[in-house]
């Protein structure tokens, strides 16, 4: 007993050192997901101030260098420096990473939320719609719709949207259920509370957790899936820079110029781990109640 | 007197089971109100029922007049507007009644911006001057903390400060201090009484520990089986018990006048809702029962003014009570 007792404030102190009650200790993880998100960020907000050249400019006489110091990512067919079109890349892979995820976050949550308070029809309908969607591979469906719509960064936002709201409407409805059942529930309706006051500001901020943790992900998800749309053409057009056409640019130079798509492919790579351990470090502080 | 709220005939249909069937009983402006009976044996059922809070697929019957209206037969809307503005509720585990991610004074001032209209930094003097009422220690430095930073007995001080806010006129208290200790259990009560005082509050006090009731109800009623079993006034049922259950009841607290003596159980378990006996719910466990107390259920009948109740044996309850005394 003793031993426990004298063990435990050690442990704590291992555990937590310098540990404060509101806010606690960042983890390096986290810390360096944020890190290369802001970096993406700057990228994205001012890339003719990162980038050292204009991701346009051709040079005939400079085509298909190797990496050097001048052109640290190398140049391509058309003699223009791949790290500035690497930087101005991410301004429309940010786009991506947004605008595909906002709608679905915003009307998934609230789409969510009132199928899960209220139940009936309406959530036997959404759960049938659910069975419908998850029976068809995410990007089979998108591809579908842009195929339809046609290609273009616009018809692609419509195309992930229309689905990936159903996947973040499913995660709160699950959410909701759980915490409408919960006694504050009840005492918001003995309070005289009306159903959008109990759903939107007292269970809505107790189911959001999961929701942020998987629009991190998400986002990750959305500048792969607009990498791969471009790659097959039906995402972002040329000449416009985006990580996904830059590799299918690069792919009929993979054995003599390995730089053209290497470098961008490293990029979603950064990009998809940025938002993987930022995602990581909203969910540890969403889970410290 | 007028009654504050007067409860007729009430019963909850659940499928084919009726864990509420006929109750009734009133209560006076300034009264407590204890309704004791075991785990399910209707209580919670009942004081939800009279805010019309139960799921969809349980029917009640019956009626609750509020001040001369009757609740069940409003319509949501109507209802809404007295939940919390006149009806207040608090709950048995405090830590689940509240709101874990809004400090307690967003609650309080989320409770008098919707029934008081009042906002901003009326509001917030107003929520100090209520935790302060019920009790909480600086209560400026505590509204902005959250419901886990308070302690048992905190949280459910802060659950009746945000009940509070609406200045109900009746509060009703569903097992408030079972889940607190014995000392606190004491602190919680005797606020529940200087609140009554104070505010000239009537309260209904469901539990199923009789000692919570006789130090602070004025009167009583006892549920068994989702039926009222006796109604009086709390010293008279403690001197003069009228129904075998509440004998049985009182004879399974320890008592001080009874020390060293074996405490005596009530044999057998409550019936089930969904096949309850058809005569006198209790006769199945009842060692005073007679032939005709399985046949009907039997009716309430007056012992005296005020005290009620539904045994057909009280005169032999009576003599056994006074025997033990």
């Amino acid at each position: 007993m003793s031993e426990v007792a004298a063990a435990a404030p050690a442990l704590a102190g291992a555990a937590t050192p310098g540990r404060t009650r509101r806010l606690p200790r960042l983890r390096p993880g986290p810390l360096l997901g944020a890190a290369i998100v802001l970096l993406l960020l700057v990228c994205a907000v001012a890339p003719d101030w990162v980038a050292p050249y204009s991701p346009l400019k051709f040079d005939y006489r400079g085509t298909l260098r190797p990496p050097s110091w001048a052109h640290p990512f190398g140049t391509d067919n058309f003699g223009r420096d791949i790290l500035s079109r690497v930087i101005w890349a991410t301004r429309i892979d940010m786009q991506i990473a947004i605008f595909s995820t906002l709608f679905p976050a915003v009307f998934g949550t609230v789409a969510g939320c009132l199928v899960g308070y209220f139940g009936g029809v309406a959530d036997l309908l959404f759960r049938r719609l659910v069975d419908l969607v998850v029976t068809v591979p995410f990007l089979v469906l998108v591809i579908a719709i842009v195929a339809v719509l046609g290609p273009g960064l616009v018809n692609m936002y419509v195309a992930v949207s229309a689905v990936g709201w159903i996947f973040y409407a499913r995660l709160m409805r699950g959410e909701i259920l759980a915490q409408k059942r919960r006694d504050y529930a009840a005492a918001g309706r003995v309070m005289g509370y009306g159903w959008p006051r109990i759903v939107f500001r007292h269970l809505l901020p107790n189911a959001i957790s999961p929701v942020l943790v998987f629009w991190m992900t998400d986002m990750a998800l959305c500048i792969l899936l607009g990498s791969s749309l471009g790659y097959l053409g039906l995402g972002a057009q040329p000449p416009t820079a985006e990580w996904g056409v830059l590799i299918a640019d690069g792919k009929n130079f993979m054995t003599t110029a390995w730089w053209m798509s290497i470098f961008p492919g490293m990029a979603i790579v950064l990009a998809g781990i940025g938002f993987s351990l930022l995602g990581d470090g909203v969910a540890a502080l969403v889970r410290r109640r | 007197m007028t009654s504050l709220l007067e409860v007729r005939d009430l019963a909850v249909q659940i499928g084919p089971a009726r864990p509420v069937d006929g109750v009734s009983f009133a209560l006076a402006r300034g009264e407590v109100l204890g309704i004791v009976g075991e785990s399910g044996s209707g209580k919670s059922l009942t004081l939800r029922a009279i805010l019309k809070l139960l799921p969809g697929i349980a029917r009640t019957s019956g009626a609750a007049l509020w001040q001369g209206r009757d609740l069940l037969a409003m319509p949501e809307a109507e209802i809404r507007r007295l939940r919390g503005r006149e009806i207040g509720m608090i709950f048995q585990e405090p830590m689940t009644a509240l709101d874990p991610v809004l400090p307690i004074g967003l609650q309080i001032t989320e409770s008098l911006g919707e029934h008081l209209a009042l906002h901003g930094a009326a509001a917030r003097r107003r929520a100090v001057e209520l935790l302060d009422l019920v009790g909480i220690p600086g209560a400026r430095r505590r509204l902005d903390s959250f419901p886990h930073e308070f302690s048992g007995g905190m949280r459910q001080r802060a659950m009746i400060a945000i009940a509070l806010a609406g200045e109900p006129k009746l509060l009703l208290a569903d097992e408030p201090t079972t889940a607190l200790d014995v000392t606190i259990q004491d602190q919680i009560l005797r606020l529940l009484l200087r609140l009554r005082d104070e505010l000239a509050m009537s309260v209904i006090l469901v539990t199923h520990d009789l000692g919570i009731v006789a130090g602070t109800c004025d009167r009583v009623a006892v549920l068994y089986a989702g039926r009222i079993m006796e109604t009086g006034p709390t010293g008279a049922i403690y001197r003069t018990p009228g129904h075998a259950y509440t004998l049985g009841l009182m004879r399974s607290v320890p008592h001080r006048a009874l020390a060293r003596q074996r405490l005596q159980g009530i044999p057998g378990v409550p019936p089930d809702p969904g096949r309850m006996p058809p005569g006198c719910r209790f006769a199945p466990r009842c060692t005073l029962a007679v032939a005709a107390c399985h046949q009907a259920p039997p009716p309430l009948r007056p012992l005296g003014p005020t005290h009620a109740t539904a045994c057909l044996r009280a005169e032999a309850v009576a003599g056994m009570a006074a025997v033990a005394a």
